[in-house]
């Protein structure tokens, strides 16, 4: 299993190298999301990786619209992109771009946000982007036995995260400075925050339980994290296992790059007890997310009653008016079935009562007797206690 | 000599909404199944009330696009085919998907078509070439698009273009927020969003400007709400194929409302080949009586800037209250209506018709269907008012509220 972080600047290399990294991935402030590297220092950083033995990856990972991706790409104008053999990749438009403008460079494709937590998902991606894909970073909601499950299928490299921040929010659009007083017509302020490392502020809502959400506004827009940070160095003997290729270790945003020694020595030979002490110091609460299971869909099916809606051949319509111990009114939306004299119905309630019917009279509005009613009728049927608006009908079998 | 417009899609958050858009001028709906959609919470469609509508659209010559816009894991495929098959059977127009797998699995087992979400945020031309490789043939642009971009993605691209016109607006690029799965435990892409980005935050940090400490209570993540009327002559011009209303969750009179004022708009236009007229400002009048946050043109015409941010508190801007629908026009003596919102004696209120102005009238009486007088009207009930000339049924009624 490789070891892989990132590289912010010459001086950091040093660590890299004693922790025994295994790649670096090097974020332009052009490129990347929360990129430092202006681009006359790409090369030499890049140049100095390969002389440690260290393979150095790009990183393009902002989503652009079409404007900015055609200012984007000018950055290639500057970068040599001959001193790389990978790049990372998330736009799909950046993927295209890159398959055919650069035939020499693998993809990595960062598959962490979107439509990506299924095998077909991941096969198709490898479909489209062929014997370039090098590598497939998978998102922190699969669960251990999802991760297993696509390494052993898919067939190229897979990267996960092992610890670092976990991104909840992106948006283009500068939300940061405006509280301070500025907006697009203060320059300043402005032009400070997207040219150089942005502004960090911290996020709490009396609406949240989670408190101090950090946030991030740069060039390339505003970004919130969890207030805690993923981490499952505690697994990492079963990720060895199931066969990970990558470890991601993110210590960008004010970390100690020295963890990453001792992650090294962990990756080599596994302790909990020095994977314990690495978590106490860590200076942000750690959660391994959806590393046992991702029930993130359970909650769904108490956000509706399934009592009201129409379900099968027999629907009549719906309750729409009680008139107590006179009527119910219906309105009859079934367009195969009608409400007749003499039929018996079944009523379901909103709150799971079940009752009868004898229909003894229909009514219409003005008062007319009538022995049938259809589609699209509002007639008045006899009262039955315990039956409330929204109550469904249906014929009975039989 | 008519003008060339684009396609007013509109939500259909259920059956009756969907009724309600269409005969209020939508040339499509956009709807969900009881599974696969990001609206986890709404009525959404079982397969015979997809049926209805599909047959109710079909009638009056309006598509039915079917969102199945969540993003899958692999045990929801397991159901998938038996839903697509029985989405073919009902010919319905096309599928609206943001997950790859669940594109390629569309297009292996069925000849629906499909027009690529919103969720997955499709920004460049690029882009768009890439999902063009894997059978999509529309495409709804993110909402950080502007319309001469995504007019410049329709011509290189070759795929038609959707784009919002009206309604709520994510502050993330669509599909790249997970603040409830990690905050509530719900995964807003597969439906469960707990709109975090409209709650207030207390934000605190360093003034970069003055390097003191700054703490401010702020909705800084709250987008005010989109609406495109006056960009209407850029859509046309750019001849974006689609023009998309945001609000599956919303009211019959916002569905109806917005149907009406955007598609008259349009064929003032199909008319007259412009939008030199004083309607325009009456259109603006009508789409501030649905209930609403403060209104932004977001990214349509350039980037969205610091002042598309909802930053008061939130509420929203309720001028008009929605009163209900007529069930029965009974000729000459009174109109049944299904109450949703009360009013009393001595009220006006007024009738929305499917084409043209709104019709006010007084509540001289109410009765209730047993035609005993009524002094005011409760919610969930039918009622008997006053006949007005013109109204039809299913129109909607509402009551401008004392400000």
């Amino acid at each position: 299993m490789k070891l892989t972080t990132y590289l912010e600047s010459l001086e950091q290399i040093d660590l890299l190298v004693e922790a025994k990294v295994d790649e670096a991935i090097i974020c332009p402030l052009t490129l990347s999301r929360f990129g430092k590297v202006l681009n006359n220092q790409i090369t030499k950083m890049a140049q100095a990786l390969k002389e440690k033995g260290i393979k150095p990856i790009l990183e393009w990972d902002i989503l652009m619209t079409e404007n900015i991706f055609s200012q984007t790409i000018k950055s290639f104008e500057y970068i040599d992109l001959n001193e790389f053999e990978s790049i990372r990749l998330q736009d799909p438009g950046a993927i295209h771009y890159i398959l055919e403008n650069y035939p020499h460079l693998n993809i990595q494709l960062i598959l962490e946000s979107g439509g990506h937590h299924n095998i077909e998902s991941l096969k198709t991606w490898k479909r489209l982007v062929g014997d370039r894909l090098e590598r497939v970073v998978l998102s922190l909601e699969l669960s251990r036995d999802h991760l297993a499950n696509y390494i052993n299928e898919l067939g190229v490299e897979v990267e996960f995260l092992g610890l670092g921040r976990i991104l909840l929010f992106y948006t283009p659009r500068n939300l940061i400075s405006p509280i301070f007083g500025h907006d697009e017509s203060d320059s300043k302020v402005i032009s400070d925050v997207r040219n150089s490392e942005g502004i960090e502020v911290s996020a709490s809502s009396e609406e949240s339980p989670h408190k101090g959400f950090p946030v991030i506004e740069n060039m390339h827009g505003t970004f919130m994290f969890n207030t805690k940070d993923h981490c499952v160095l505690e697994y990492l003997d079963d990720l060895q296992k199931i066969g990970l290729s990558s470890l991601r270790i993110d210590l960008r945003f004010g970390h100690d790059l020295k963890m990453l020694g001792t992650i090294r020595k962990l990756m080599n030979s596994f302790d909990e007890e020095v994977v314990n002490r690495l978590k106490e110091n860590y200076p942000v609460t750690l959660i391994r997310g959806f590393f046992h299971k991702n029930k993130s869909d359970v909650l769904f099916k108490k956000l509706k009653n399934y009592r009201i809606q129409r379900s099968d051949d027999s629907f009549l319509g719906d309750v729409i008016e009680v008139n107590k111990k006179n009527h119910l009114g219906i309105i009859l939306r079934s367009r195969k079935n009608s409400l007749k004299l003499g039929m018996r119905i079944r009523l379901l309630t909103p709150d799971g009562k079940d009752k009868e019917l004898f229909i003894s009279s229909i009514k219409t509005s003005d008062h007319q007797e009538i022995s049938e009613a259809t589609h699209g009728q509002v007639v008045f049927v006899p009262h039955v206690s315990g039956v409330s608006v929204k109550t469904v009908a249906y014929l009975m079998e039989g | 000599m008519t003008h060339w417009v684009p396609e007013l899609l509109a939500p259909a958050g259920s059956l009756e909404k969907l009724k309600v858009a269409v005969l209020y001028g939508a040339n499509a709906v956009y709807l969900g199944g009881q599974k696969f959609g990001l609206r986890s919470a709404a009525e959404n469609f079982t397969i015979e009330e997809l049926e209805e509508g599909v047959q109710f659209a079909h009638e009056r010559n309006a598509q039915v696009y079917v969102v199945l816009n969540s993003f899958f894991h692999d045990k929801d495929f397991d159901s998938l085919l038996e839903f697509i098959t029985e989405l073919e059977r009902l010919k319905v127009d096309a599928l609206i998907v943001s997950d790859p797998g669940v594109i390629s699995f569309i297009s292996a087992n069925s000849n629906l078509e499909i027009h690529l979400s919103t969720q997955a945020s499709c920004l460049n031309v690029e882009s768009a070439k890439m999902w063009k490789k894997l059978g999509v043939t529309r495409i709804v642009l993110g909402r950080e698009v502007t319309v001469k971009e995504a007019a410049k993605i329709k011509k290189e691209s070759g795929l038609e273009v959707e784009m919002f016109v009206h309604g709520s607006m994510c502050m993330a690029y669509s599909g790249n927020c997970v603040i409830s799965n990690y905050t509530q435990g719900r995964d807003s892409n597969r439906g469960g969003c707990a709109h975090s980005c409209r709650f207030e935050y207390k934000i605190e940090g360093i003034n970069p400007e003055t390097g003191n400490e700054f703490s401010k209570n702020n909705f800084f993540m709250s987008s005010k709400d989109l609406e495109g009327i006056r960009v209407l002559p850029e859509f046309i011009e750019g001849e974006i194929d689609s023009l998309k209303v945001e609000g599956r969750m919303k009211s019959h009179l916002y569905a109806g409302t917005i149907s009406k004022v955007y598609s008259e708009a349009l064929s003032y236009y199909k008319e007259k080949g412009d939008f030199l007229s004083d309607e325009l400002k009456f259109w603006e009048e009508e789409l501030n009586k649905v209930t609403h946050r403060a209104y932004t043109e977001a990214s349509l015409v350039e980037p969205a800037g610091s002042d598309s941010i909802y930053g008061d508190r939130e509420h929203e801007i309720n001028e008009y209250a929605a009163i209900g629908e007529i069930l029965e026009v009974n000729e000459g003596k009174y109109l049944l209506v299904e109450v949703r919102s009360a009013f009393e004696i001595g009220d006006e209120l007024e009738i929305l018709p499917f084409k043209g102005r709104a019709m006010k009238f007084t509540m001289d009486f109410i009765k209730n269907v047993m035609d005993e007088d009524l002094p005011r009207t409760k919610p969930g009930s039918l009622v008997k008012v006053p006949f007005v000339e013109g109204a039809q049924k299913w129109n909607l009624l509402r009551r401008r509220l004392q400000q």
